[in-house]
């Protein structure tokens, strides 16, 4: 049974159609890779599953149930930005998603802030950006959730940054989860990826494996990519 | 989860309102020993700075009340608590409740720096003529329940009028979120249109026979105009809540 669901999913801003008619099924204890160019409708699709937005047609459900408090209390939402209050402590801010989410592993979350060495007394505001960007992957990884959305994990981070958080998700995500990762960066996530869906212009142009992908066209995810979506 | 929301605001806020609150104390405390040594010069510096203090405390509740809800819903803090399993009803009661508290706290706190005035002012001969003749009044039937249910009912007034008005200002706010661009604008301009709707509403009310408060026979009624009050803050916060729940459009 599909974890997440789309069915004619559409969204509009305007005039723009940020997502036409999407269909999408995607399985439990798989790492699926969103791909597309900025603008394609990724986090789009990404924050209707999160329920930071509201579809104009169509559905999206989770676990077979429309978005709503319920669904989010089993989806780990990592989104593209900085979103963590400035004024909190990291430890303040461990005990905010206790507090908030069953399903926070605390003590997982220590060990992996003790890996990095970013005390429990520092504010957000006292980190640099790099780091900021770790502290919300350890705190979304740092979840049993049944559904992981993480959206640009690795855009806007060095290179050592990148195998960290890739080496994070890997290491921490349960088995039995679903974990979207949305990114224009193929060739950093490919080798992670059981699957990959290509959105185009707020439409699926292709879902399938990543190994079938290689096979049938002779070419790594991130070389067919770049032939598809060449300008 | 309620409870867990009105916690973490209550720490964001705290950790700007409390020390200062803390200041207040221990200016009151100073300026009381001053007037009691009658030291003229520290009394003056004193009386500034604890009038200072309290204007501070008034202007920071207020705009800490609606920076709250702008930048902890609608900013960027807005992907991490819409993404947290409560609903918007309750991100939106809490914020109210929060400012509830706040103006409290605000209250009680100028009231226990007069206290802390008091006592350290005056000789304590005074203070215990004061307290026996409070008490005096208190047996001869000076200060009936009436009295005391008086100042419940102006204080109810005061609480409802101030979460209409809040109600009114998060509304704005909401409005303005629908707007792609200048939401700030957006906001005011909702502001003053709610405003004007408001008073267009009472002239209306007002010929049927019912104005904010009054009522025609009767004369102004607490508890009438207490209830109106929280009307309007209910119609503002389904509002809000439409528009959040709805047409949320995170930047």
């Amino acid at each position: 049974m599909s974890i997440l669901e789309c069915r004619k999913l559409t969204k509009r801003y305007g005039s723009l159609t940020a997502l036409d008619q999407v269909d999408l099924n995607l399985e439990s204890g798989k790492i699926v890779g969103l791909l597309g160019p900025n603008g394609s409708g990724k986090t789009t699709l990404i924050k209707i599953a999160s329920r930071l937005l509201q579809p104009d047609g169509g559905e999206l459900l989770i676990s077979g149930s429309r978005p709503d408090e319920n669904t989010k209390s089993i989806v780990s939402y990592l989104p593209d930005r900085s979103y963590l209050p400035e004024w909190m402590k990291t430890s303040q801010l461990m005990q905010f998603y206790s507090d908030f989410y069953m399903d926070f592993d605390r003590k997982k979350a220590e060990e992996l802030m003790a890996s990095l060495q970013i005390p429990g007394n520092v504010s957000i505001r006292q980190l640099s950006k790099g780091t900021r960007d770790k502290v919300q992957l350890i705190l979304t990884m740092s979840r049993k959730a049944r559904v992981y959305l993480l959206d640009e994990p690795i855009a806007g981070v060095d290179p050592a940054a990148r195998d960290y958080i890739l080496r994070t998700i890997l290491s921490n995500y349960s088995p039995d989860a679903l974990v979207l990762i949305s990114t224009h960066l193929i060739s950093d996530v490919e080798s992670v990826l059981d699957e990959a869906v290509f959105l185009k212009q707020g439409r699926v142009v292709l879902h399938k494996p990543a190994d079938t992908i290689r096979e049938e066209t002779g070419k790594s995810v991130d070389a067919y990519f770049r032939e598809v979506f060449a300008c | 989860m309620l409870g867990k929301l009105i916690k973490y605001d209550f720490l964001a806020i705290g950790r700007l309102l409390l020390p200062l609150y803390a200041a207040l104390i221990a200016v009151s405390l100073l300026l009381g020993i001053t007037v009691r040594m009658n030291l003229q010069n520290g009394m003056a510096v004193l009386i500034i700075i604890y009038t200072l203090i309290i204007t501070a405390g008034m202007v920071m509740t207020a705009y800490l009340l609606v920076e709250r809800f702008y930048h902890n819903l609608l900013g960027n803090e807005g992907y991490l608590m819409f993404a947290l399993p409560v609903t918007t009803a309750d991100h939106i009661v809490e914020k109210l409740l929060s400012a509830l508290i706040w103006t409290a706290i605000g209250i009680v706190a100028v009231l226990l720096s007069g206290i802390c005035l008091a006592l350290t002012a005056a000789p304590w001969s005074d203070l215990m003529k004061g307290f026996s003749e409070f008490f005096r009044m208190i047996s001869n039937g000076e200060i009936r329940g009436e009295d005391v249910g008086q100042i419940l009912e102006i204080l109810a007034v005061l609480a409802a009028g101030m979460v209409a008005f809040l109600a009114k200002v998060y509304c704005s706010i909401a409005v303005g979120h629908l707007w792609r661009e200048h939401r700030i604008l957006g906001s005011i301009l909702a502001f003053i249109g709610f405003s004007i709707l408001e008073v267009w509403v009472s002239i209306g009310a007002g010929r049927a026979g019912i104005i904010t408060g009054y009522l025609l026979d009767t004369g102004f009624n607490f508890w009438l105009s207490a209830g109106q009050c929280l009307i309007l803050a209910a119609v503002y916060s389904a509002g809000t809540w439409f528009i959040l729940d709805r047409h949320l459009n995170l930047e």
